[in-house]
C-alpha cells in the first residue's frame, strides 16, 4: 500500500503519531522502524521541558487522558542526540515542532532543514504555558504569522495539527492560506475526569484536563477528517485518533485520510502498527 | 500482546491471587512488572508486578480497587488474558548486594518482594508484608505476614517500636506513597539505605509515552523503565 505524499513515498499509510514512539529510540526495542510508512516525533520544544508531575495519565473507557507537559530535552539537544539517529531510520521522519512564538519555530525548522528528515508537523495545539496556558490556536493572527513564516522558510512540506477546538473550517482554511502543504487531524481534545468519591480535588489530573486520545475520539477525529477534505479536496491529511486495527485504519482512508497516525495504539502494544501493516 | 491462560485464582473478599499459564517463560526477576489486558476491550493494559514465576506460570497478588481489577477478578479458570512484558530493572540490578534487607511491602506492594525473597533469601534479614485486615493471610498461606489489625499498629509503627532491627540493615520499601512518606517521616535517616519501589498510573509501560515520572537527582525519570526501584535518597516524593 505505498503512498505518495507530496513526491514522498511512504512504504504504507501507517506513521508513528507524536509523543507515544518517544523519538525512535525507545521503540527500536520492540519493533523494526524500517516497515512503517513513517514516525513522528515527540513534540520538541526550544527550550527543555521537564513535563508535569505526577499523575500524567488518566484511564477512561476506550481511552486516556495524558498531560504529560511536552516533556523533551529540547532542541539543541535534540539536534545532538537525536537528529543523527533519525536521519539514519529507513522511514520518513516528521519532526514535530512545537515552539512558544514564531522565532522558536522558524530557528527549528531552519536548523532541521539541511538533515533528513522529510516533512514537519507544526504543533500549535498545545497549552502555550507562557500565556496563561491558552493555545497558540486561539490567537488567529499569532497562528496565521507563524505558519506564514514557517512555510516560507522551510524546504520540507509543512503541516498542521489541528483539533476540535476552535473553528476548524476556519482554521484549516487559514493554515491553507498562509503555506501549509497539508494538515495532521485530530490532536488529542481537551477532557476531564471527575472522582466523586474526591469531594476536595473531584479533578483527578493536578491541571484539571488533559489531552484525550484513543478510540473514545475516533467518531470526532472522521468527522473533521471529512470536513476538511470536503473543502479541500487536494490537501493531503495525516488522520489520527484511536485507531487501534485494521478497520480503523481502513476507515481513516475511506474519510479522506492519505496517511493514518498510531499513538494510543502504541501505548496499548508498541506492536500494534506492525500487526496492522502485516493486515493491511 | 501475548495469550495467558487463568490456572488458578484464589480470592478473598477485596484480595486475590492471580496465576496464569503463558506459552513461554517470561523471565521475569523480583521487582519487574508485565503489562496485563483484556482481549475484549480497547482500554490501556495495567501493570501488575510479578508475585512468583515459575515454569510458564506466573501468580500475581492484586486488590480489587476499580472497573479493571473488578473485571480480573471475575475470570474463571481457562478464561484467557492478554500479557507483555516483562518491564521494569529488577531489584537486584540497583542494590548493594552486600546488605541485608528489611523488606517492607504495604498491600499489593508485597508482591515483587515476596518473589525476591523466595529468589534472594539470604539478601533478607526481616519481611513485613503488611495488611490491614487478616483475611488476606487465607490465600497467602505459606507466608508470615504484618497484620495491622491483629499487632495494633502499623509497620512503620512497629518499628519506631523496636529501631534496633533497623541498625545495619538495608530497607526495600514498595507500596503506596503514604506508605513510603510515613516511613521517612519517621527514619529520614534510612534514606540513605533504603530503596523504594514505586508506584505510579502508567500508560505504556515501557518508557515510550513518559507517562510515569518521578523526579530524581538526575532529572525527571520513568517508573516504568527507570524503576520502578530507585535509591530513597534519589527521589522525590513529594514532586507536585
Amino acid at each position: 500500500m505505498e503512498v505518495d505524499v507530496l513526491g514522498i513515498k511512504f512504504k504504507n499509510p501507517i506513521i508513528i503519531a507524536s509523543g507515544p514512539g518517544g523519538n525512535g529510540k525507545e521503540l527500536i526495542d520492540y519493533i523494526d522502524l524500517s516497515q512503517l510508512g513513517g514516525f513522528t516525533t515527540k513534540t520538541i520544544t526550544f527550550k527543555p521541558k521537564i513535563g508535569n508531575p505526577p499523575p500524567r495519565i488518566i484511564n477512561i473507557k476506550n481511552g486516556v487522558i495524558n498531560s504529560i507537559g511536552l516533556e523533551n530535552s529540547g532542541f539543541e539537544s535534540f539536534l545532538k542526540d537525536d537528529v543523527p539517529f533519525l536521519e539514519e531510520l529507513d522511514t520518513n521522519v516528521i519532526a514535530s515542532i512545537g515552539g512558544y512564538n514564531t522565532e522558536e519555530f522558524c530557528y527549528m525548522i531552519k536548523s532541521l532543514n539541511h538533515t533528513n528528515i522529510k516533512m514537519f508537523e507544526l504543533n500549535l495545539s498545545c497549552p502555550n504555558v507562557d500565556k496563561g496556558g491558552d493555545t497558540i490556536l486561539n490567537d488567529l493572527r499569532e497562528t496565521k504569522e507563524i505558519i506564514r513564516r514557517a512555510s516560507k522558510i522551510t524546504q520540507k512540506p509543512l503541516f498542521v495539527k489541528l483539533g476540535i477546538e476552535g473553528n476548524l473550517e476556519q482554521l484549516a482554511k487559514l493554515a491553507i492560506e498562509n503555506g501549509a502543504d497539508g494538515l495532521v487531524l485530530i490532536n488529542a481534545p481537551k477532557g476531564t475526569k471527575i472522582n466523586l468519591k474526591n469531594e476536595s480535588n473531584p479533578e483527578e489530573l493536578l491541571r484539571g484536563y488533559g489531552g484525550v486520545s484513543g478510540p473514545i475520539i475516533k467518531p470526532l477525529a472522521l468527522g473533521c477528517i471529512y470536513r476538511v477534505k470536503n473543502i479541500f479536496p487536494n490537501v493531503p491529511i495525516i488522520g489520527m485518533g484511536g485507531v487501534v486495527c485494521k478497520a480503523d485504519v481502513l476507515e481513516f482512508l475511506k474519510a479522506g485520510a492519505t496517511l493514518v497516525g498510531i499513538g494510543y495504539g502504541v501505548m496499548m502494544d508498541p506492536e500494534l502498527p506492525i500487526n496492522i501493516i502485516r493486515e493491511l | 500482546m501475548e495469550l495467558a491462560k487463568v490456572v488458578e485464582k484464589k480470592i478473598i473478599k477485596d484480595y486475590f491471587v492471580l496465576k496464569v499459564e503463558t506459552k513461554g517463560p517470561f523471565n521475569s526477576q523480583p521487582g519487574q512488572f508485565v503489562m496485563i489486558n483484556f482481549l475484549d476491550t480497547f482500554n490501556l493494559p495495567k501493570p501488575f508486578s510479578v508475585m512468583d514465576e515459575k515454569g510458564n506460570y506466573l501468580t500475581f497478588l492484586i486488590k480489587n480497587v476499580g472497573p479493571f481489577t473488578e473485571k480480573l477478578a471475575t475470570l474463571k479458570y481457562g478464561d484467557f488474558l492478554l500479557i507483555r512484558g516483562p518491564y521494569g530493572i529488577p531489584i537486584r540490578n540497583k542494590i548493594d548486594l552486600t546488605k541485608k534487607y528489611i523488606l517492607l511491602g504495604g498491600g499489593c506492594g508485597s508482591a515483587p518482594l515476596i518473589y525476591f525473597l523466595k529468589e534472594y533469601p539470604l539478601l533478607v534479614k526481616e519481611t513485613f508484608f503488611s495488611f490491614k485486615e487478616s483475611y488476606v493471610q487465607s490465600i497467602l498461606p505459606d507466608l508470615k505476614l504484618f497484620i495491622d489489625d491483629n499487632i495494633g499498629k502499623t509497620p512503620v509503627e512497629f518499628l519506631f517500636q523496636n529501631k534496633e532491627k533497623l541498625e545495619n540493615s538495608g530497607m526495600i520499601l514498595c507500596g503506596s506513597k503514604g506508605l513510603l512518606k510515613s516511613f521517612f517521616d519517621v527514619f529520614p535517616y534510612m534514606k540513605d539505605w533504603s530503596y523504594v519501589s514505586l508506584e505510579e498510573n502508567m500508560g505504556c509501560g515501557t518508557g515510550l509515552c513518559k507517562g510515569c515520572p518521578v523526579q530524581t537527582v538526575e532529572g525527571v525519570k520513568m517508573v516504568c523503565k527507570d524503576g520502578p526501584i530507585f535509591k530513597a535518597n534519589e527521589v522525590n516524593l513529594e514532586w507536585k
